[in-house]
């Protein structure tokens, strides 16, 4: 809840003005997921897989928001203003998958092996938005109340079908290559988008320990993430592409060196990338799901993404104790400069997901047979986000601005009131206007994020089969990391507040394997 | 026992909302810089101060953020710059030059603490706009059926639809914002006046105007560009409403005005903020501003200017 209370002017008077604001968020998700797969050796040399899977994500946002504001004049209360706002406005985006696999791996030589497939896949997207309002409005003695409900968006069904063939093949001792081409097919309602996808990756080993691997691959992506910039609403939803909005598109190149330390397990490697994405989407200035149910595709525009950086990486995978640390050094950039679809004046700017430093561990050790512990640590560089933060005045210069110079107060007509020598017609209103406006799209960075993770597991061993039973605790010293930052008011100042989830959460979990 | 239980419920479900310091780079104070060059007229120049969203200061009045120790000086057509005065009843710079069609203008003004800004402008030719035709369409209102006999109820409410021609010059981005007033005379010194008006035309359509702010319908602007009839004729019919008196004939001022591009965005990122700004829902805008290293806008029009009788 914040108030906050002043005196300000507004359309030339003096006027007390109050406002207070009490809002509530809560969030539910969930996946459902279930598969049955089926292997089938063919000779010695070849092998068939096939699988069918189904899987269903839903997450859901609601924030419910009362806002209450009063203009009381000071030298004539009984011409106060008085509004009060309920609003809700809820996020749902759901993906419900159906998954067809096939894949056949086939040892052509000793140096060369084969693989081809097939993949179909229907994915039904629910990206709703739906919004409520009602504002009632006391002027005097004279009240009206405005509702509206509006829903946005509709499901929609996306088909992809996809075949590849892919090649493995040792060169010699030292010289390894994987090439593939996949071809995606993507279907929408009156559209379909067919993408080629080559890729190579190549593995030289210049000593028995030391390595050099480098890869290129263009790949199609048929839905996109919308993620809001306005810090007060995390509202991401899964879109897929449509008839207006094309599949995204990316080229990525990658050069790693890698050593390992004799058979002890233990590898370094370090890996650069550089990736440029096209079709990326993002929400345009000022959209909002109020007031209109027009459908997502006219609220964003359409831009390119860059983005590039550099792993150093650690593990030991032998051993009773394994695990490893990496550190990551990235940036992702964004531009929209296209016709219709500029954002942030068409200048580059950060992505919502740049996170320049993370670091992350994870360390696992076997007690014994039935025992084992792990701890994972997580650390980046806070999300960025787009906060409005130079304030300024602007003014109405030559305008008709259409706010009345003064009402009659019997009539409520707005009326002109003119000086000796001054033309009516030419009588402009001479105000001011406080406006927020931000420099740079994506341009404010939040705290740095981190938590600790822990299990200990028990596995157990039965006449059919084996089970595991697991104790986890997520956020073990319950870091408050950022979700949402946002201004308000609170004790009569504006200030900047910040909502967290997701705190210290334990949890149990059992499986089965038969 | 069971209250350290529901501690711990408390300590593990709870998300939180607390006032937290910023922790990024405060925006530093800009020069604020807001001019219309309007050809035929003295300049005026508002010269304020931006502050950080969070400062308590972004409150106060304008009066209190001019910067009326500013320098400011202007270049005519890239002669030799004019330092231009402060004038304490406007509370803005004024030059007694005005600007004629085709002038170029540079203004540049520094303050200390601030980065100095600069920002250009050229006068636009006025647009060729003419009043194709115009029609007015009465209401009486019975003096005598309305209650206590008020007599500000008197009178006759009227429409007046006006068909108006422009002419777009070819190969060029033009922008254009129409203002039309309507009037009607209660004494010698106090007007009924209506800014507002409606059009079934399509260049008025603004998608992305999605509420009603001020008394204009949602979705519509009178702001726009050529991009529907560059190069051409275009016709155009408005409508405007006015309460009639026994004073004076009302009329009706039309005034379509050619504006520079920057002042063009500047208009629409304004509508845009103007109809967001009470939605905290809606995604952030910035205000368009061709003040370099600061905010606001140097923008110029100029004007073609009927008046029509009722």
């Amino acid at each position: 809840m914040s108030q906050m209370e002043s005196q300000q002017e507004r359309q030339g008077k003096i006027e007390t003005y109050r406002k207070s604001n009490q809002e509530d968020i809560n969030n539910n998700w969930g996946n459902i997921l279930a598969g049955v797969h089926w292997n089938r050796i063919y000779g010695e040399k070849t092998i068939l897989n096939t699988g069918l899977y189904f899987s269903r994500f839903r997450y859901e946002l609601n924030k419910n928001s009362a806002i209450k504001e009063e203009f009381i004049p000071l030298n004539n209360p009984t011409d106060s203003f008085y509004q009060h706002t309920n609003s809700s406005i809820k996020f749902l985006s759901g993906i419900e998958d159906y998954n067809l696999n096939s894949d056949v791996t086939s040892l052509l030589t000793a140096n060369n092996t084969l693989s081809a497939g097939m993949k179909l896949s229907i994915k039904q997207f629910s990206p709703i938005v739906k919004t409520h309002r009602d504002i009632t409005t006391i002027i005097a003695s004279s009240q009206t109340v405005d509702v509206s409900d509006i829903n946005t968006g509709n499901p929609s069904r996306l088909i992809n079908g996809a075949i590849y063939v892919e090649d493995k093949w040792r060169v010699n001792d030292k010289f390894s290559m994987n090439m593939g081409l996949r071809l995606n097919i993507y279907g929408v309602k009156d559209r379909i988008y067919v993408y080629p996808e080559p890729r190579v990756n190549i593995r030289i080993l210049m000593t028995d320990n030391f390595s050099i691997k480098t890869s290129y691959s263009y790949m199609s992506q048929a839905f996109h993430g919308l993620n809001s910039a306005n810090l007060v609403m995390p509202s991401d939803i899964w879109v897929p592409v449509s008839n207006q909005i094309v599949p995204l598109t990316s080229h990525q190149a990658s050069l790693g060196f890698f050593y390992d330390l004799d058979k002890s397990g233990i590898r370094f490697s370090m890996e650069g990338y550089y990736k440029t994405m096209n079709n990326v989407l993002e929400y345009r200035d000022g959209i909002t799901f109020f007031n209109t149910s027009e459908g997502w595709e006219n609220k964003v525009a359409i831009g390119k993404g860059t983005s590039y950086g550099v792993e150093f990486l650690a593990q030991k995978s032998v051993g009773r104790t394994t695990g490893w640390i990496a550190y990551t050094w990235s940036k992702s950039l964004r531009k929209f400069n296209r016709e219709g679809n500029v954002l942030n004046n068409g200048d580059v700017f950060f992505a919502k997901n740049d996170c320049r430093n993370s670091l992350s561990m994870t360390v696992s050790h076997q007690i014994s047979k039935k025992w084992e512990v792990s701890g994972t640590f997580v650390y980046h560089t806070g999300y960025r986000a787009t906060l409005s933060q130079v304030a300024f005045i602007g003014r109405y210069i030559r305008e008709f601005t259409v706010l009345p110079v003064s009402y009659l107060s019997s009539s409520r007509e707005p009326v002109l009131i003119i000086t000796s020598g001054q033309q009516p017609d030419q009588v402009n209103l001479d105000g001011y206007q406080r406006l927020s406006t931000y420099l740079e799209r994506n341009g404010f960075v939040m705290d740095d994020y981190h938590r600790l993770d822990i299990a200990i597991n028990y596995y157990l061993v039965h006449k059919r089969g084996k089970s595991t039973l697991s104790i986890n605790i997520y956020n073990v010293y319950n870091r408050m990391n950022a979700y949402a930052v946002y201004p308000a008011f609170d004790s009569n100042r504006y200030v900047l507040k910040k909502l967290c989830l997701f705190p210290f959460m334990p949890s149990l979990s059992y499986s089965y394997q038969f | 026992m069971k209250w350290i239980f529901c501690l711990f419920l408390l300590f593990i479900l709870n998300g939180c909302e607390k006032s937290i310091s910023f922790s990024g780079e405060e925006t530093k104070s800009l020069i604020t810089l807001n001019t219309l060059a309007i050809a035929g007229e003295p300049i005026k120049v508002y010269v304020y101060k931006s502050l950080f969203f969070l400062d308590p200061d972004s409150w106060m009045t304008p009066e209190k953020q001019t910067l009326s120790t500013a320098s400011v000086q202007m270049t005519i057509n890239n002669s030799l710059p004019v330092k231009m005065a402060y004038d304490n009843i406007d509370n803005c710079f004024v030059s007694d030059y005005c600007p004629m069609e085709g002038d170029q203008l540079q203004l540049k003004a520094s303050f200390e603490g601030c980065d100095p800004v600069e920002a250009n402008t050229t006068i636009l030719n006025s647009p060729d706009f003419e009043i194709v035709r115009h029609n007015s369409f009465y209401s009486k209102i019975d003096h005598y059926d309305i209650p206590n006999d008020d007599p500000d109820w008197s009178g006759t409410d009227t429409i007046m639809s006006i068909t108006a021609r422009l002419r777009d010059p070819a190969g060029e981005e033009n922008y254009y914002r129409l203002n039309v007033r309507s009037l009607g005379a209660l004494s010698d010194s106090i007007y009924y006046v209506n800014d507002l008006f409606t059009s079934y035309d399509i260049v008025f359509k603004d998608k992305n105007l999605s509420v009603s702010y001020n008394g204009w319908a949602a979705y519509f602007s009178n702001v726009f560009d050529d991009s529907i009839f560059d190069g051409t004729t275009y016709d155009f019919t408005i409508e405007t409403r006015q309460r009639t008196s026994t004073y004076f004939r009302p009329y009706v001022v039309v005034n379509l005005q050619q504006i520079s591009e920057d002042y063009y965005k500047y208009l629409k990122t304004l509508e845009l903020y103007n109809c967001s700004a009470n939605d905290i829902y809606a995604e952030p805008i910035r205000i368009h501003s061709n003040i370099k290293n600061g905010t606001g806008i140097f923008g110029s029009l100029t004007g073609t200017r009927y008046t029509l009788l009722f």
